[in-house]
């Protein structure tokens, strides 16, 4: 299970994992694809038609899994791939061999995600050392997956 | 006054001061008589030459045809009197040496109706370089895809704004045109970085090298441009047909640059190179295996100096024509007058040379109908 699962690389997998949308209808703060990665929009610009050719949409975005800033211009009619983004909470059962070990809404174990390197990892570390109850945030993207957030779990 | 009726002797010596003796080489100042035969129904040459002691500008527009003229009509030694090494230059289709011309032009006129003289020039051979700017390249493309119209220098800019108008002086090009371009020039980018890929993968670091031709210099992408475009109506076009050069320094200062920008972010992390280091090599190089060296410069600026500087590397042009409307007091290089070239040794001083101060489309079909193209090319 710890092992890497490639089979959103095959072809037909692509087509749920993206979907198109056209450049003009972005918004900031929404996803996009660029250069092939998920990305959230942090910034963009429109230049109207002129001299330069058709309206263009300047899309500054930063890679939701590595924090990388990407760019991209294109024209604003064109079809840009929006990711499907998701979120979930899971119950923290366990910390092995830097991968978090997860429980999901059905009661199975998820065992997939790794420990996210710096201050996030090192806290959600040190707190289930502590003995806390934590649940974890999973952000899942375009096959990828990442905690991103972590916070106690709800008194019962 | 004394009234003894005659001047006094300071008005007399200040309004009646005595002429010399009229030289002998005093040229009278004459015109056209319409009333006279000939005149009816004149040719270009005729008319040209009747202007010739008009004054003013009618004499520089006839001193310009003689100079142009006289670099066309210039024949050296025959080839076959030549080392292999002095092979350098140009020669007529009879194998004598002959001038190289060098004609630059901006980008206005490629938008205005002399683009078809000019293309006249080059689909006939009869100039063996070019300088032009970003807009003299990508307007002549751009003409083959949508044409430009005849408007007034008096629309307001903002009213052709909104109506997605641009102004050239009295010309007016939709912005729809450069859509077509983008359309037509984008996917010539992408095959160009692809075999600049390629080319990368094969050669590796000789790919930098002075002879290797990985990375494009703007005057090798414009031929490209003209492969591309294939249209006869194209300066481009007959320009890689006849394979005379056109230099650009500047080719990334229009829409040719904006497409090349915006071509980054999709090209990332890849890009496209221009390498204008090997195309001032080549200019020069052409520059100093003349024979003799001719400039028609229509227009100022980038244009005017960059065959002016050509020139300096074999110590000045042979013959000088400036068309342009450029006035020197401010010390630009576009409003220079050829005599300020000779001080820094980019014309000859014992050159021909003028300065026609004039609007290039005024001028130049009368000089071209006058010149150029006063008989019909054999090769037609």
């Amino acid at each position: 299970m710890a092992e890497e699962d490639h089979t959103f690389e095959t072809a037909d997998a692509g087509a749920a994992l993206t979907y198109p949308m056209q450049c003009s209808a972005l918004r900031k703060n929404g996803h996009v694809v660029i250069k092939n990665r998920p990305c959230k929009i942090v910034d963009m610009s429109t230049s109207k038609t002129g001299k330069h050719g058709h309206a263009k949409v300047h899309l500054v975005a930063i890679d939701i899994f590595t924090g990388k800033k990407l760019e991209d211009l294109s024209p604003s009619t064109h079809n840009m791939e929006v990711p499907n983004v998701s979120r979930q909470e899971f119950q923290l059962l366990d910390i092995d061999d830097g991968f978090l070990s997860l429980m999901t809404s059905d009661g199975d174990t998820k065992d997939d995600v790794k420990v996210p390197e710096g201050e996030l990892g090192d806290k959600i570390q040190s707190e289930f050392d502590e003995g806390k109850d934590l649940v974890v945030t999973i952000i899942s993207a375009m096959g990828e997956e990442a905690a991103i957030a972590y916070k106690d779990a709800p008194k019962a | 006054m004394s009234g003894t009726g005659k001047l006094p002797e300071l008005a007399s010596d200040a309004v009646l001061k005595q002429s010399i003796p009229v030289p002998d080489d005093f040229v009278e100042v004459s015109g056209m008589d319409y009333s006279k035969n000939e005149a009816y129904n004149s040719t270009a040459k005729h008319l040209i030459s009747s202007m010739k002691n008009m004054g003013f500008q009618a004499s520089s527009l006839s001193q310009a045809c003689n100079i142009i003229d006289d670099m066309r009509s210039w024949r050296g030694k025959h080839e076959s009197e030549l080392e292999d090494h002095e092979k350098n230059g140009e020669f007529d289709d009879e194998g004598y040496q002959k001038t190289t011309i060098f004609m630059g032009y901006t980008s206005n006129l490629i938008s205005s109706g002399l683009r078809d003289t000019l293309r006249y020039l080059v689909q006939h051979k009869m100039v063996s370089a070019i300088v032009a700017t970003a807009g003299g390249i990508e307007e002549d493309l751009i003409k083959c895809l949508a044409p430009t119209y005849m408007g007034d220098f008096a629309l307001p800019g903002k009213g052709l704004r909104d109506q997605g108008m641009n102004r050239i002086g009295n010309l007016l090009v939709p912005n729809d045109n450069y859509c077509k371009f983008e359309e037509w020039i984008v996917p010539i980018l992408d095959k160009v970085l692809e075999e600049q890929q390629e080319s990368l993968k094969d050669n590796g670091k000789d790919s930098l090298d002075l002879e290797s031709d990985t990375v494009l210099t703007p005057s090798k992408l414009i031929d490209r441009l003209g492969k591309e475009i294939n249209d006869e109506t194209s300066v481009l076009y007959w320009a890689h047909k006849n394979k005379i050069p056109i230099f650009c320094p500047a080719l990334t200062d229009g829409s040719i640059g904006d497409m090349l920008f915006f071509h980054t972010f999709k090209s990332s992390p890849h890009a496209l190179k221009l390498d204008i280091v090997a195309d001032i090599r080549r200019i020069n190089s052409m520059s100093m295996a003349a024979y003799k060296a001719g400039m028609l410069i229509l227009g100022g600026g980038l244009i005017k100096h960059h065959i002016c500087n050509a020139c300096l590397m074999r110590n000045g042009a042979d013959y000088a024509v400036f068309i342009n409307t450029g006035q020197e007091f401010d010390g630009s290089d576009a409003g220079a007058r050829p005599d300020e070239a000779i001080s820094w040794g980019k014309i000859k001083s014992d050159a021909k040379s003028v300065k026609v101060y004039a609007d290039v489309s005024l001028v130049l079909p009368l000089i071209v109908a006058a010149t150029f193209a006063s008989e019909k090319p054999i090769n037609i």
